[in-house]
């Protein structure tokens, strides 16, 4: 049902600044790719080059290996949910649905069946025949993305999809659209600034940053292996520890922390070098409080310097010796009291380390 | 403060009203407060057949400078304001020079060209003079308009389907009729009420009502001005209130959503 | 390879959006241009001969020196008038609850929207020797007999105020919207009593609507015709009556030429300098 996206080589330049550099992209049938970044990264530029209300200045777009580079985006047969939803003010419910319909010319019964039918798929029965600024924002949401689907166009494109809901709203509807698209089988491409979204909506994540792919991975890959410190601190807490590589072999490297301790990482070989310097990634929720410094794996002391209770979970950050803070998250439980300055010992297993390259990868 | 300013708006609108009650009056001259009650001058408006054909005639040149306008007023405002080219600035600044110009210079050049190519005194000359003093207007009002609705409807538009074209009529268009109105309204006003360019241009054949209302005035201070003036201003001030009440109740369609 | 290593900036359109300026644009070059092209032409030619005979002539007589004077003073007045009795409304205005608000607004709209020749008629009515304002002057023992207020300059202010004035007040009144009401309340509780902050605070900050009103009133005054002319004496003539003089009666058609160039050059002169502070798309 869906489409095979593929962007080749795009480049975009406003004035003079480089707003999208040699992007290369590849969205399976069906898959739901989530382009993440901060904002300036030109992944909203991505999405129109797409979309075709940009034009690239070099580069091409292939949908299921057809050329529509130059095709205006009236004929791309491509559905999007723009980000305040854009539902025209003047039609109802229905008509709005009914637009591209009508556009194509479909008969009278085929229009209704198809609006109807979209409707209880996106749970609005009933809605017809309300206008616009009569529905609330999440209703809205719903008629936008009725109208992207129901000429079935093979690939739809999100733009900061939820960014107008309050946080409640937001996590059911991602869950909500994720579903919708996934049962029809189309192929997404949404863009966001959040990343608990394309967590949670992606089986793919595009992180951008200043115009540049910086990684390209499912969404586990990019929080246990982010190429770049910018890509470790923008998904999730990141720990980074500075170190040096004194050892490299198979698919593991030694690392001798600035901290102090050596630590043994599993990584690709291919990308890091004898003696190069690296960071330790160390996600907060993976490094615990000891009594006794295990056996393998990373272990430091220090002392407590700040406890942050936010509810399901406990933040704590713990100096070490070094001067650097470490963040450690964990779920708050009845026996955990700590108190500021409190020494403590901390250890991370060795699988739950990773390296991450200090300059970012091009 | 409050005080000077019921002041003002009483020097405002007083004189305005002023023309009603003496549309009135039974005597022939004007002299106010008005001598008795009379609806003499109303007939006397209705019943000239002069007076009437330059209503008639105002009111066509009025409704095909309001059509002339809104064509080439709303494709002047949409291709400004989806263009960009370098000189676009020139290029506005000259479609809105018939605003800031003072009419009567415009009125001369006018009358010198019309009279070498023969248009004085035709209905023809008349809607192309009105034209050029009524369409920066809308202009101006279009463009307002079209900066201030959502970009993405038409975007929107297009993704689903619709060539440009029919994304203008099917959803920008409907967005934009408030304001297509309110320049339409005003487009025709100026075309009924123009006084300084007709002056020159409606030569003998083509006497608009204000034309034939100047003369009036002019030269023997015929209260029949006074039943015309005062079925215009009836006419303004049921429209404005009709227009407020209107407004009272209806919502603004198509505006930008605040930035979340 | 497809357009791929093309440049290219705009959309991919065959008919750019720029293609719809060219009919309203050859409509104007076509009517309005050309027509002033040949005014300007024959404000240049003597006789037939290519000379600035007009242009001096306007300059050196000092009877249309006079008249240019005569022009911008009156100009001046009215704005300063339309200035003095528009603000406290405009000001009323922008503070006023909504329904107050829309009244005062009719109460504006209904002369913006009347006919010129109906106002300035109405004025004509009531100007008169007999006429209402001199007998209310009599009767409120203002005066001890009727003051001539038609065919004169009091005349002509007085409609071409009157004219105006809704201009300014839209004009100030968009401005004063935009001013933050905070910056007022700021200013009382430091201790400004309400006179000091009207002064010292709100009127400065009004100063782009009272230039920009100002500019507009101003402008609009020195190329004023049917208000002067059916109100003035013959000696208030006015820059634009000395044009239909020129053309409509004496035919004179390069020194009327002419003369209305110098008006045009004075407009666009004030227009240029004082460019930033008038606003045109702000008054709808």
């Amino acid at each position: 049902m869906g489409a095979r996206i593929q962007l080749i080589a795009i480049d975009k330049k406003y004035k003079d600044k480089q707003v999208v550099r040699s992007v290369y992209l590849d969205v399976k049938p069906g898959d739901f790719l989530t382009i993440l970044g901060p904002s300036g990264a030109g992944k909203t530029t991505v999405l129109k080059i797409l979309a075709g209300f940009e034009k690239a200045d070099q580069g091409q777009v292939l949908i299921d290996g057809t050329d529509i580079t130059d095709a205006p985006p009236y004929k791309r047969n491509i559905g999007m949910l723009f980000q305040n939803y854009a539902l025209f003010p003047h039609l109802t419910v229905a008509e709005n649905i009914a637009f591209p319909l009508t556009v194509r010319k479909e008969g009278r019964a085929e229009i209704d069946r198809k609006t109807r039918a979209i409707l209880e798929r996106v749970k609005l029965t009933g809605y017809e025949k309300r206008l616009p600024r009569e529905l609330s924002g999440g209703q809205q949401q719903r008629v936008a993305l009725a109208r992207a689907l129901v000429f079935n166009p093979p690939i739809l494109l999100l733009d900061e999809p939820m960014s107008a809901l309050d946080k409640q709203l937001r996590k059911h509807m991602q869950v909500e659209v994720k579903e919708i698209v996934r049962e029809i089988g189309i192929t997404t491409i949404s863009v966001t600034h959040d990343q608990e979204e394309a967590l949670t909506m992606a089986s793919q994540v595009c992180v951008m940053e200043n115009g540049s792919v910086a990684q390209c991975a499912d969404p586990r890959s990019i929080y246990e292996r982010p190429r770049s410190p910018f890509i470790a601190n923008f998904i999730g807490e990141a720990n980074l520890l500075k170190g040096r590589i004194f050892e490299i072999s198979g698919d593991r490297a030694d690392v001798a922390l600035e901290a102090g301790p050596s630590v043994r990482v599993s990584c690709d070989m291919i990308f890091y070098a004898h003696k190069e310097m690296v960071y330790v990634l160390a996600r907060p929720e993976k490094i615990q409080v000891v009594e006794e410094p295990p056996a393998k794996g990373l272990c430091l002391s220090g002392r407590v310097a700040q406890i942050i209770y936010v509810g399901e979970a406990i933040r704590l950050d713990v100096e070490i010796e070094s001067g650097e803070t470490i963040k450690l998250k964990m779920l708050s439980k009845r026996s955990q009291e700590y108190s500021p300055g409190q020494a403590v010992t901390i250890a991370v297993r060795e699988d739950d380390l990773a390296l991450v390259k200090m300059e970012d990868r091009p | 403060m409050k005080i000077m300013t019921i002041a003002v708006i009483l020097f405002l609108i007083l004189p305005v009203f002023v023309i009603v009650p003496m549309s009135f009056s039974s005597a022939q001259y004007l002299t106010f407060p008005p001598p008795g009650f009379s609806t003499r001058w109303y007939e006397k408006f209705f019943g000239d057949e002069q007076w009437l054909e330059s209503l008639r005639l105002s009111l066509t040149v009025g409704v095909l400078t309001t059509l002339l306008s809104l064509v080439l007023g709303g494709m002047a405002a949409l291709g400004l304001s989806k263009s960009r080219f370098r000189g676009k600035a020139a290029v506005q600044n000259f479609l809105l020079l018939p605003m800031v110009m003072p009419t009567i210079i415009v009125a001369i050049a006018v009358y010198g060209f019309q009279s070498r190519i023969g248009l004085i005194g035709t209905t023809t000359g008349l809607v192309v003079a009105h034209t050029i003093l009524a369409s920066p207007f809308i202009v101006v009002t279009l463009l307002s308009a079209l900066a201030s609705i959502d970009p993405n409807l038409e975007n929107a538009a297009l993704s689903l389907g619709a060539r440009p074209a029919t994304a203008f009529f099917r959803v920008t268009l409907p967005v934009i009729k408030p304001s297509l109105l309110s320049g339409a309204l005003f487009a025709f006003i100026t075309s009924f009420d123009e006084i300084v360019v007709t002056l020159f241009i409606s030569g003998v054949s083509a006497i608009t009502l204000p034309k034939k209302m100047w003369d009036g005035v002019r030269t023997q201070i015929d209260p029949t001005i006074s039943a015309i003036s005062s079925i215009l201003i009836v006419g303004i001030v049921s429209f404005l209130v009709a227009a407020h009440v209107a407004n009272l109740r209806r919502e603004v369609h198509g505006v930008k959503e605040p930035s979340s | 390879m497809s357009a791929a290593s093309k440049a290219m900036g705009a959309a991919p359109r065959a008919l750019r959006p720029g293609w719809l300026l060219i009919p309203p644009l050859a409509f104007l070059v076509v009517f309005l241009g050309v027509p002033m092209l040949n005014i300007l032409k024959l404000s240049l030619q003597v006789e037939g001969n290519w000379s600035l005979g007009n242009f001096t002539r306007f300059f050196s007589d000092p009877l249309y020196a006079k008249v240019m004077f005569l022009t911008l003073k009156t100009a001046l007045i009215v704005t300063l008038s339309c200035l003095v009795l528009g603000y406290p409304v405009a000001y009323t205005m922008t503070f006023a609850r909504k329904g107050a608000r829309g009244l005062i607004l009719i109460a504006v709209m209904i002369p913006f929207w009347t006919s010129l020749l109906v106002r300035t008629y109405a004025w004509m009515i009531l100007l008169q020797t007999h006429g209402l304002v001199n007998r209310l002057l009599l009767d409120l023992r203002l005066v001890s007999e009727p003051v001539k207020l038609i065919y004169n300059s009091t005349g002509v202010v007085i409609g071409m105020t009157h004219v105006l004035l809704p201009y300014m007040i839209l004009c100030l009144c968009s401005s004063m919207e935009s001013i933050d009401k905070n910056l007022l309340a700021a200013g009382k509780s430091l201790g400004g009593r309400p006179f000091q902050v009207f002064s010292r605070i709100y009127v400065p900050l009004s100063a782009q609507g009272i230039a920009s009103g100002s500019l507009l009133v101003f402008i609009m005054g020195i190329g004023y015709y049917i208000t002067p002319a059916l109100l003035g004496g013959q000696q208030d003539t006015m820059i634009a009556q000395l044009i239909q003089i020129q053309v409509g009666d004496l035919l004179n058609w390069g020194f009327a030429s002419a003369i209305a160039f110098v008006l045009l050059a004075v407009t666009l002169l004030f227009l240029l300098v004082f460019k930033s502070f008038i606003r045109l798309d702000k008054l709808w």
